[in-house]
């Protein structure tokens, strides 16, 4: 893979701003997780328009690039990317279907999620199959850092080690938030890095807001004996500058006045 | 190798079979271990994972001890097997009441009144290793399916199944009483009826050991003649086939007598050996003769 051109990082860019936007629109309409969308949606948008290759013609292969969104409440974000990509129309994007957790019968959606802790032994359970059938494919899971409260999560750490899983990246969007408080008041998680490294599994970190930085860091990654442990530093609700890195407006309800205004100091 | 070893050994040459157990190898003790992927003690992990290799086109046998299997991974069950109809075929050691000395702890004898109203999954009791291995050589991962794994094989049954074989049928007996029954209480039924004939005169035994299969035209076909019913099963009363089938004559306006003994009404029994166990029970050749329905 070759490094992202310069013109491309100001798409991104661009993209990312226009894709928030889009997001808030659709909270106007349904409301949303709207902070867990803000922190992942820019690797979502580097993922599904630069790294995997996921297209239009190859969504419906069961032998291509796979993303699972385990913190499956910021699906608003990646239904907006999956609508940038061309693989589901506006009007879906705004139908009643695109609910806030990723649902099964949407074209790109790889697999339902939801309640938290599943996807990523679902993760790993693709990277077997892949694995052992011999598909040079990568398999992508994003967990938020709330989600990992859940010990199955753990487990599935340890076997993806176990098994050598190079093929699998989990990417770990540590916005240093969960549901309603930051998450070293509610279970800390102590330094996650050392944690992580501890089940000898290798960590990279990267700024999970700055293209570059995300494109940087990917394009070391190799299909070797080792799963990769991506732990992207992140903000809740990033890109509106009154809300950003606050413990409020996790959940934004449909009828929130303030939403024309955060839609109008997008950065 | 046993009968289930040999059918999974032979299958699992094709790439699309995975074996996959969270550390227990009660069915699997002859597979070699480079066939079997082990989790650990994950049941959660295991159920995930197969789901998603199932999702990826792989057909999966998973295994692990009934309670934790079933209990212990229920909501990746539900939601992952389950709601998306990612098909896998579960098989739980040690289910009903037969867990020797392990205790309550150890114990799973709910399984219908766990998996037996979801949508998408089918939930067996086999007489035998044997009945096992017929049933998955015409399973076609359609719905995921749950198998309490019963080692037991018994000559005699054999004989009586083999020929067209299907789970739900009459096993012995022409009387008017039906017992409906699966799994190793079944065996233990037929072994009391094989031995009296006066007991095949006034009992017919069917098998139930596919459970989801049970509707209007199953419990019809097996009342035709009868006019009295004993159900006998190693399942708590509540969810349990018995209370399925009193349901079902219910909504259907069909008016039978019913007796239900359900063996595994209770946590735990620690009796080591199923004739001890009905003998605790009541069930016994005396206990059919003097039944009065």
């Amino acid at each position: 893979m070759k490094q992202i051109s310069k013109s491309k990082l100001k798409i991104l860019s661009k993209k990312s701003i226009q894709i928030r936007s889009e997001i808030i629109e659709y909270t106007k309409s349904k409301g949303s997780f709207l902070g867990a969308c803000l922190s992942c949606v820019d690797i979502i948008i580097y993922l599904y328009l630069h790294f995997l290759k996921i297209n239009k013609k190859n969504v419906s292969s069961n032998v291509r690039d796979s993303f699972i969104l385990s913190k499956g409440h910021a699906a608003p974000a990646l239904y907006a990317v999956l609508k940038e990509a061309n693989i589901i129309k506006k009007d879906l994007f705004f139908s009643d279907k695109t609910y806030w957790h990723p649902e099964k019968s949407i074209k790109g959606v790889d697999f339902q999620t939801g309640a938290l802790g599943h996807g990523l032994s679902i993760g790993v359970g693709f990277a077997k199959y892949y694995q052992v059938n011999k598909i040079n494919k990568w398999i992508v899971v994003i967990v938020g850092d709330g989600e990992l409260n859940e010990g199955s999560v753990w487990e599935s750490f340890l076997i993806a080690k176990n098994w050598k899983l190079g093929n699998l990246i989990i990417i770990i969007d540590k916005n240093n938030f969960q549901a309603n408080d930051r998450t070293e008041k509610v279970l800390d998680l102590g330094n996650l890095e050392k944690k992580i490294k501890s089940f000898d599994l290798k960590v990279i970190k990267l700024d999970g807001h700055s293209f570059k930085d995300i494109d940087n860091k990917f394009l070391k990654l190799k299909k070797d004996n080792h799963p990769k442990v991506i732990i992207a530093n992140t903000k809740r609700n990033f890109g509106i500058s009154s809300i950003q890195d606050k413990k409020e407006f996790w959940y934004v309800d449909r009828n929130e006045k303030k939403l024309n205004q955060f839609k109008i100091t997008l950065k | 190798m046993n009968l289930y070893e040999k059918y999974l050994n032979n299958i699992s040459k094709n790439k699309k079979i995975f074996i996959l157990t969270a550390e227990n190898k009660l069915a699997l003790r002859s597979i070699p271990n480079h066939k079997v992927l082990d989790v650990g003690i994950c049941e959660q992990s295991l159920i995930g994972i197969a789901s998603g290799i199932a999702k990826k086109g792989g057909n999966c046998f998973v295994h692990a001890l009934s309670n934790f299997l079933v209990s212990r991974a229920y909501e990746f069950i539900k939601i992952n097997l389950d709601y998306q109809n990612n098909s896998c075929v579960l098989v739980g050691a040690m289910g009903g009441f037969l867990s020797t000395y392990n205790g309550p702890t150890h114990q799973s004898i709910d399984e219908i009144s766990v998996l037996g109203n979801l949508k998408n999954f089918d939930v067996f009791f086999p007489l035998s290793e044997f009945e096992m291995v017929l049933f998955l050589k015409k399973y076609n991962f359609k719905k995921s399916l749950y198998i309490r794994y019963n080692p037991t094989n018994n000559k005699l049954l054999e004989k009586v199944i083999k020929k067209n074989y299907k789970p739900n049928r009459k096993l012995i007996g022409d009387g008017k009483n039906i017992i409906i029954s699966y799994g190793v209480c079944a065996e233990q039924i037929f072994n009391i009826l094989h031995k009296s004939s006066i007991l095949k005169k006034k009992y017919t035994l069917y098998n139930f050991s596919l459970i989801t299969a049970l509707d209007k035209h199953s419990i019809s076909q097996m009342l035709k003649k009868g006019k009295k019913l004993l159900v006998i099963e190693d399942h708590f009363n509540k969810g349990s086939l018995s209370e399925k089938i009193k349901v079902l004559l219910y909504e259907n306006n069909i008016k039978i007598k019913i007796v239900s003994k359900n063996l595994g009404n209770e946590y735990f029994n620690p009796k080591k050996t199923l004739n001890e166990l009905f003998k605790d029970y009541g069930i016994t050749k005396e206990f059919l003769k003097n039944l009065k329905i």
